[in-house]
């Protein structure tokens, strides 16, 4: 029962985007991705996500390939959240949100569908921002508006056990204030806990650190390393993913490593 | 329907319509009257309504599926096209000598949709880079489609000498002035159901403004959508120019003037700008006809006195749509 990517490369003629990438996510579990800037997460979630084939390996859920699932069906086992937050029109975040539901209600919403909406604005704070035009709003707000509508997606109005939901997210924090940040951290992680598989491109590692079960660690299209935040964060292998000096040490409050990059070059 | 050439009265335009379900003589009016008003006046305003309804409705699935209020088929070329393929479709039914009956009005929407799908394969073509369509590329494709398929159809009038090719100003500024009931029926039968498919996707139409990859997140077979739109959008154009020609800006000016009033679900807009578009254009016709009475204008001078300055506002005061 869970989310894989076995043996992905995409290769677009010289150039290696994706080389022989494994990533399994189960239910219940937070899986972060990181890695430098071109390193090729946002690629392998658009592969995960069914938009590009792949040149060679093969994408998984429940050990159907994706290509095997009809779109509807799929559609309501695993949600994405894109980078690309633009919508057009003037449409409100209320209206933006509901649209996670297309799946469930094949396009008439119920009173469910609104029910699940208002939860999941709440839970990310913005049911204060629900009637506003979603064009309006600042870049965090559409984050979080996105983040709702991604949830919503794969929620139930009552948890039913049994199907598996899985969550494949792309910087769903980046934009947003440290407040936020853990908001939407600590409803993802609440999610995870309700039974559904994450996946979510991460650049901050410390939030990896703090809400994520494993991270796996991406450079120049190749998985360096993955397994628990203890792991995969150490000094000398931030160092070289990301090209610059870095300082992990254990939270002064809490049990998970934090990490500092470029520390001052005097420290001893 | 009273307003022309030949001046009815409404009480005389109500008496004539009684007296055609055999209540007589409720007022006093003239054969003439009678025959202009059944023959010419009432085909002439449901085709108005049709043809309205056709171009709204198919600005509502363009823009919806360009994600654009800059969209308009008859701005883009698909117009263009269609009359193309109208003006070749009557020049065909003219040699067949079916051009005064059935066959020969369906093989014209038939030839004006040919040509309309093939415009808006080439706008597609033009305009949409790796899923998303760069709005300034489409108008800047369409100038340039426009301008061909006006040549071209101007040729064709040119090469057919037959007066049912009409001129080229019919085609590219549109009238109402040869309507006669068959248009009205197959109109009918090709708008209306076409305007209830629209309203049927509107919700895909929705999800599409997340954008395609997103839509194709939601369950959606976006490629299908596509396909789909783009044959409903053509074939409400090529209706409308086999009717009356290109009138232009009503498939612009009506979605948005209709949005904020009904808010942006492409259902509800779907549905509301088919009505307005249908009201919009008997009150132009109305005034195209009698502005300079006996003479006719041609109706798209009106429609574009009202939608050049319309589309000149909406980009003054929405710069962003042409940044995306």
């Amino acid at each position: 029962m869970t989310y894989a990517a076995i043996g992905l490369s995409i290769r677009i003629g010289e150039a290696t985007l994706l080389d022989d990438i494994s990533v399994e996510v189960q239910p219940g579990e937070i899986v972060a991705v990181a890695g430098p800037n071109g390193a090729g997460k946002t690629t392998l979630i658009s592969v995960l996500a069914g938009d590009r084939p792949p040149t060679s390996g093969a994408v998984t859920l429940e050990k159907r390939a994706l290509a095997d699932w009809s779109r509807v069906e799929l559609a309501r086992r695993r949600s994405v959240m894109s980078t690309d937050r633009a919508v057009a029109f003037a449409f409100t975040a209320q209206e933006v949100a509901l649209m996670g539901r297309m799946p469930l209600h094949g396009g008439d919403p119920g009173d469910v569908d609104h029910e699940v909406i208002g939860e999941m604005l709440e839970a990310v704070d913005c049911s204060h921002l629900a009637d506003r035009v979603y064009a309006t709003l600042s870049t965090g707000e559409r984050q979080r508006v996105q983040l709702a509508r991604a949830i919503a997606q794969v929620t139930d109005a009552e948890e039913t056990a049994g199907t598996e939901r899985f969550l494949l997210l792309d910087e769903p924090t980046s934009s947003l204030d440290p407040a936020h940040q853990h908001t939407a951290m600590r409803l993802i992680r609440r999610m995870a806990d309700a039974g559904r598989g994450v996946l979510a491109v991460l650049h901050d590692l410390n939030l990896a650190s703090a809400y994520a079960d494993r991270v796996v660690l991406m450079g120049d299209g190749r998985v360096v390393e993955s397994g628990t935040p203890s792991e995969v964060l150490r000094a000398d292998l931030l160092e070289s993913v990301f090209d610059i000096p870095m300082l992990v040490i254990p939270h002064p409050l809490l049990s998970h490593p934090l990490v500092v990059a470029e520390p001052h070059q005097d420290a001893p | 329907m009273g307003i022309g050439a030949v001046t009815i009265s409404p009480a005389e335009v109500l008496a004539i319509l009684v007296g055609q379900i055999g209540i007589d003589q409720i007022d006093e009016y003239s054969d003439r009257q009678e025959t202009v008003l059944t023959a010419i006046r009432i085909p002439r305003v449901l085709a108005t309504a049709l043809v309205g309804a056709a171009w709204a409705s198919a600005g509502v699935a363009m823009q919806g599926l360009y994600r654009t209020p800059l969209a308009d088929p008859a701005l883009v070329g698909i117009g263009g096209g269609a009359a193309l393929g109208a003006a070749l479709g009557t020049a065909a039914a003219v040699s067949l000598g079916i051009v005064a009956q059935y066959a020969g009005t369906v093989l014209v929407v038939a030839a004006a949709f040919v040509a309309a799908l093939i415009a808006a394969a080439i706008v597609y073509r033009v305009a949409a880079s790796s899923g998303r369509v760069v709005v300034a590329t489409m108008l800047l494709a369409g100038i340039a489609l426009t301008a061909f398929f006006a040549a071209v159809t101007a040729l064709v009038v040119a090469a057919g000498r037959t007066p049912e090719l009409g001129s080229v100003a019919f085609w590219t500024l549109g009238s109402f002035a040869g309507i006669v009931g068959r248009d009205v029926v197959v109109g009918a039968l090709v708008v209306i159901p076409l305007i209830v498919v629209l309203a049927r996707l509107g919700p895909r139409l929705d999800a599409l403004a997340l954008g395609e990859s997103e839509a194709g997140h939601l369950g959606i077979d976006v490629r299908r959508l596509t396909l789909v739109i783009s044959a409903v959008f053509a074939l409400l154009t090529a209706v409308a120019v086999a009717t009356a020609g290109v009138i232009a800006f009503v498939a612009l000016m009506v979605p948005s003037l209709i949005r904020p009033w009904v808010g942006q679900s492409h259902r509800v807009v779907a549905i509301g700008s088919a009505l307005l578009g249908a009201t919009l254009l008997v009150i132009a016709d109305v005034l195209a006809r009698s502005l300079f009475s006996p003479t006719e204008l041609s109706i798209g001078i009106i429609t574009t006195l009202l939608g050049a300055p319309f589309f000149l506002w909406l980009l003054l005061h929405e710069r962003g749509l042409l940044a995306r």
